[in-house]
């Protein structure tokens, strides 16, 4: 769900820019104001965690595979401020390995982190911060991500507006579903071994 | 166990390495801007474009084959999403071309800065440019502690494959969510760790410039 550099023209560049900005220099202010210590090594490894699951290929149909986003979990984890910190971060590393793009950092930013991060996390508050919740939540950001990312592509010209919405949701609501079910999984197996890692201070 | 990352000839000596990273990285910026914003009015520009990024590598020492394989290795992801150009437009050729010139000049932009700047100075660059430090604090971490992870999931994998004798689908999706989870669980207890050395040695909280 990367868009590399080339696919955006100019007024969404800037637009999804200026969104991504509006939401992340708040976000850096609210994670940098509450920082404690223990929590800048703790940040710094959970975005390698993010950026190394992100590699493990889960099987679907036939040959296809789908990767895990993380954003959903890494914010149910540590919060949605921090998880948008995090993810943004995993989003540069990613664009300098040329995986995304400079110009297009706040589309993706938008995609994947507002998206996944706060939304995702609004909807994990909605059902009463429970394991289900988390589930509902990655399934329904990876949606909504796609169709955004579909959105951006379109208005640019660069895929069929329509066609592409269309397909790349309905795609999208299996691919959210295997989030949501592997990020349900990853947090009971952490519940499991280390109940209180799931009540770590929410940022 | 050894790997090799982003910035790989970044230790050669030569002009372009010596550059100042924040005027590599503001340069960079610029120049992409260009391409993708303005190069369009004249389209001889892009040749242009190509032939000063091809001197710039050239000056650079960094080999050739190696910028060419990393912008090979992105290509099928950009025609993935572009392929689909020519289908709905009337000037679809023209657009599908042009996505993909603007693409391949923008990647090759990256590889170049990536490859003559060395990870430590391209922080320190984005640091004085005003980059937040925490993300740049995060992005350190994760140059240093990302391939740890990779051999600790590695490492995981193996136990695991020497252990099961046959798995289906789902079987298969669970043992590699327990991975993570155990890989998150492996982080965080990593991060105490380090946090503990950093203490030693006067981390007081305080992330410097």
């Amino acid at each position: 769900m990367h868009i590399p550099d080339g696919f955006l023209n100019p007024a969404t560049i800037i637009a999804t820019n200026a969104i991504s900005a509006g939401f992340l220099v708040p976000a850096v202010k609210k994670v940098n104001r509450t920082l404690s210590p223990k929590r800048v090594p703790l940040m710094g490894l959970s975005a390698a965690f993010v950026f190394a699951a992100q590699l493990l290929c889960f099987p679907v149909f036939g040959g296809t595979s789908v990767h895990l986003t993380g954003s959903v979990l890494i914010s149910v984890l540590l919060g949605p401020f921090s998880g948008l910190v995090i993810m943004t971060s995993v989003l540069i590393m990613q664009l300098l390995i040329q995986h995304g793009g400079i110009l297009t950092l706040g589309a993706n930013i938008l995609n994947m982190g507002v998206i996944g991060c706060l939304l995702g996390y609004l909807i994990y508050k909605i059902f009463r911060s429970s394991l289900v919740g988390a589930f509902f939540a990655a399934w329904i950001s990876i949606i909504l991500a796609s169709a955004l990312c579909a959105l951006e592509l379109g208005i640019s010209g660069t895929v069929p507006l329509k066609t592409a919405l269309v397909t790349m949701s309905t795609a999208h609501i299996l691919v959210g579903l295997i989030e949501g079910f592997v990020t349900f999984l990853i947090l009971s197996t952490i519940g499991k071994i280390r109940p209180d890692l799931l009540r770590l201070e929410k940022i | 166990m050894r790997h090799s990352f982003l910035d790989k000839y970044s230790s050669i000596d030569s002009p372009i390495h010596r550059v100042n990273p924040r005027i590599k990285i503001i340069s960079s910026i610029v120049f992409l801007l260009y391409v993708i914003m303005f190069a369009e009015r004249w389209e001889w520009s892009y040749f242009a474009c190509f032939l000063f990024l091809l001197v710039l590598v050239f000056i650079s020492m960094v080999p050739i084959s190696f910028v060419l394989k990393r912008a090979i290795a992105i290509l099928p992801f950009l025609l993935f999403i572009a392929i689909f150009i020519p289908f709905f437009r009337e000037d679809g050729i023209k657009v599908f071309t042009l996505t993909l010139v603007k693409s391949i000049l923008s990647i090759t932009t990256l590889i170049l800065l990536t490859s003559t700047t060395k990870f430590s100075d391209l922080l320190n660059g984005l640091t004085k440019l005003k980059v937040p430090t925490i993300i740049t604090t995060i992005l350190s971490f994760m140059y240093r502690y990302f391939f740890v992870l990779i051999d600790e999931i590695e490492r995981m994998a193996r136990a695991m494959s020497m252990r099961t004798f046959r798995r289906n689908r789902i079987k298969a999706i669970k043992v590699l969510a327990h991975i993570i989870g155990v890989l998150f669980i492996r982080s965080y207890e990593r991060s105490e760790r380090v946090y503990n050395a950093m203490l030693m040695r006067g981390f007081d909280g305080r992330i410097r410039k």
